[in-house]
């Protein structure tokens, strides 16, 4: 059992209140992953559960017991830190069998265990190396390694893939996610980079300013962010904004945007009342590039292209806002030109403008109940 | 005519190359010189003087038998009890000084490295001794042991060190003890400020990684602190070693190498001959001698040094 459970965690340096009432169930085995911007408290979360700091109130459970009064090493975590934190005047070998050997475990079973860890990372030929001899990927494999001979019920990471470059970053995220396949431990990863959270976690708890704002699937965050925040956040190149008011036109109730330009509103949203503010969401890829013949379609002028190869990323001004467009299509226009556009409506995420909270979609409901 | 101007090309070409050869070689010496002749006029002229002073009668009580005399000055140290007496001397001293000052040293600066409320104020305060001079110490000390107006011996004899309060720097068994307290007194600043920047230096983190894969207090003293302290220790030892070996000025002030050269140590005792008796050639001939055996120490610890720490 290595489920952890925070309960009402608070945690004050000085005045400031850092984490404001954490509630989180992790279930065993499961790749939890704290995202949120800077100063966000994820790393505080993290080392709490660590052990390395100590909360202001409330509890942390792991598996069974409480740990909030026990030292680090007495709560069978092991940890890899940002900057690896591999001793420097060690072998890779001495690293990695270091919590065994301050055990005082007999020197054939330690090197059985790193032998087996060194397998899995691939480290077996750099382990009479020292830290300083290896590059940067193999540090943070040996920071993993160090973690896992140890065997814990649970894995926390502290921004581990930060150092490393766009490639490498890439590589190890894949590394760590068939590791968790194969070792099926409760991890518990704090990253400040969405695609990693994405692409690794089971679920996805947000944070921001010491709040947790939403838990879930990651796919389920992307579908249905809980509040404006979550919608900003995840998701790159980010979601776009704009203000609107609900009017009723034919019969139907539709979008009315400040500027006047009208736009169906989903049959989820039907039930909205009219004059209702709202605060209108839509993601990149839901807008399409279109002629100008295309009916109901608006048009701006194109302030830059991004092209990525895969991808081209048209930026431009709409209702005050700047919006996004993200076309699989290489489009060939040029900063300055003007083009004709249209959004996906039944994709339009609703927020109330006062409580920035998603507004629910029937239709979406009752498809999950179902 | 035309292979003419070729030669004469040629040769005016080589002749530019070797200048251009010559001002690269000079070039570097001359941005140097300023450093070097000073290096020369302060440095090493005065050794090379003393040094041949070594060689020389020089009494200012004897003026007429000035004149190189060779070896001699050797030759009489060799047979000078008093100068294998402050050998010893300056061993003691130098050992027993510097243990208490590297220990106490490092223990005050890992207090030091913890968090506490008026931390900075704290640290000012414990480098004080290092900033009083060391006659002021000297004489402070003196009258600390000194039964009538201090309060040492009155201390000791309540925690039964010794019989009745009395000025043990009047006893030839005893007086060593006073200087090398004031010394590690006086020297304990030193390691202290040095320990603590190497301390300071470990990386928080390392210490956070140990905790958590389950190191003892002292397991992480044993293998994380002290590796990482190994470098510094060696290069302040053998600094230390050396100054303490040298320094002459409590002992001076505080015994004069008295009673009876009970606290004589090899500059205290090359001080009192250059200065109270003065025979400034047998002095420098003493002065050659610790000069060696310091040289000697010191490459024995470089040697050690590169060993321990390759790679």
């Amino acid at each position: 059992m290595s489920a952890i459970k925070i309960k009402k965690l608070r945690k004050q340096f000085g005045s400031v209140e850092v984490l404001k009432d954490i509630n989180i169930d992790m279930h065993d085995g499961e790749f939890v992953i704290l995202v949120g911007p800077s100063g966000c408290g994820k790393s505080t979360l993290l080392r709490t559960i660590a052990g390395l700091e100590t909360v202001t109130s409330g509890d942390i459970m792991i598996g069974d017991s409480r740990v909030n009064d026990l030292a680090p090493k007495d709560r069978d975590i092991s940890m890899v830190f940002q900057s690896y934190a591999l001793y420097p005047h060690m072998s890779v070998e001495r690293n990695m069998g270091f919590s065994l050997e301050v055990q005082k475990r007999p020197e054939h079973e330690i090197s059985t265990a790193v032998n087996k860890a060194a397998q899995v990372l691939g480290l077996s030929h750099l382990l009479k190396r020292k830290p300083k001899e290896l590059s940067g990927g193999q540090r943070q494999r040996v920071a993993m390694g160090r973690a896992i001979v140890r065997q814990p019920k649970v894995f926390l990471f502290d921004e581990p893939l930060s150092n490393l470059d766009a490639q490498l970053r890439v590589q190890m995220r894949l590394e760590i996610k068939s590791l968790h396949q194969k070792l099926a431990t409760t991890i518990v990863y704090v990253t400040h980079d969405q695609v990693e959270a994405m692409t690794l976690a089971d679920r996805i708890v947000v944070l921001n300013e010491g709040i947790i704002q939403q838990v879930g699937a990651p796919l389920e965050i992307y579908d249905k962010p809980a509040n404006l925040f979550v919608a900003s956040f995840m998701g790159a190149p980010s979601m776009n904004f704009f203000d609107a008011q609900i009017a009723e036109k034919a019969g139907a109730k539709i979008l009315r945007c400040t500027s006047g330009t009208e736009l169906t509103l989903g049959s989820g949203y039907q039930h909205l009342e009219k004059g209702m503010q709202v605060t209108c969401g839509i993601r990149p890829e839901h807008c399409e590039i279109v002629d100008a013949e295309y009916q109901g379609c608006a048009s701006a002028t194109v302030n830059v292209v991004e092209p990525t190869g895969i991808s081209e990323q048209l930026y431009f001004d709409f209702e005050g806002g700047n919006f996004c467009i993200y076309s699989m299509e290489r489009t060939g226009l040029n900063n300055r030109d003007s083009i004709n556009f249209t959004m996906d409506t039944q994709q339009i995420h609703l927020f109330d403008m006062q409580t920035t909270l998603r507004i629910a979609n029937e239709v979406s409901q009752v498809k999950t109940a179902v | 005519m035309n292979s003419h101007t070729v030669a004469a090309k040629t040769t005016r070409s080589s002749q530019q190359k070797l200048k251009l050869v010559i001002s690269q070689l000079i070039e570097p010496y001359l941005y140097l010189s300023p450093a070097l002749i000073i290096i020369g006029l302060i440095i090493i002229t005065p050794t090379l003087v003393g040094l041949s002073y070594a060689f020389q009668s020089i009494e200012l009580l004897n003026p007429f038998s000035k004149g190189w005399v060779g070896l001699a000055h050797f030759e009489k140290m060799m047979g000078d009890r008093y100068f294998f007496k402050a050998l010893g001397n300056t061993l003691d001293w130098t050992l027993i000084s510097l243990f208490f000052q590297f220990s106490l040293g490092l223990g005050l600066a890992m207090l030091l490295n913890r968090q506490f409320g008026g931390r900075k104020l704290v640290q000012a305060l414990v480098f004080l001794p290092w900033a009083v001079p060391t006659f002021l110490s000297g004489l402070t000390w003196a009258w600390l042991f000194n039964p009538v107006i201090g309060v040492l011996p009155h201390w000791m004899t309540d925690l039964g060190l010794i019989a009745e309060p009395f000025n043990i720097l009047s006893d030839p068994q005893l007086a060593m003890y006073g200087p090398i307290l004031a010394n590690i007194w006086f020297g304990i600043p030193f390691f202290a400020i040095t320990l603590l920047a190497a301390l300071q230096s470990i990386p928080q983190d390392l210490y956070e990684a140990a905790g958590i894969d389950g190191a003892s207090p002292w397991q992480i003293f044993i293998k994380i602190t002290l590796p990482f302290l190994a470098p510094m220790i060696a290069i302040t030892v053998m600094l230390r070693t050396i100054w303490i070996a040298n320094f002459a000025d409590l002992i001076i002030v505080m015994t004069s190498g008295g009673p009876a050269n009970s606290t004589q140590t090899l500059p205290s005792y090359i001080f009192t001959t250059a200065y109270r008796r003065l025979d400034f050639g047998y002095a420098s001939a003493m002065a050659v001698a610790l000069l060696i055996l310091l040289m000697m120490y010191a490459l024995i610890l470089l040697h050690l040094r590169s060993k321990l720490f390759r790679g």
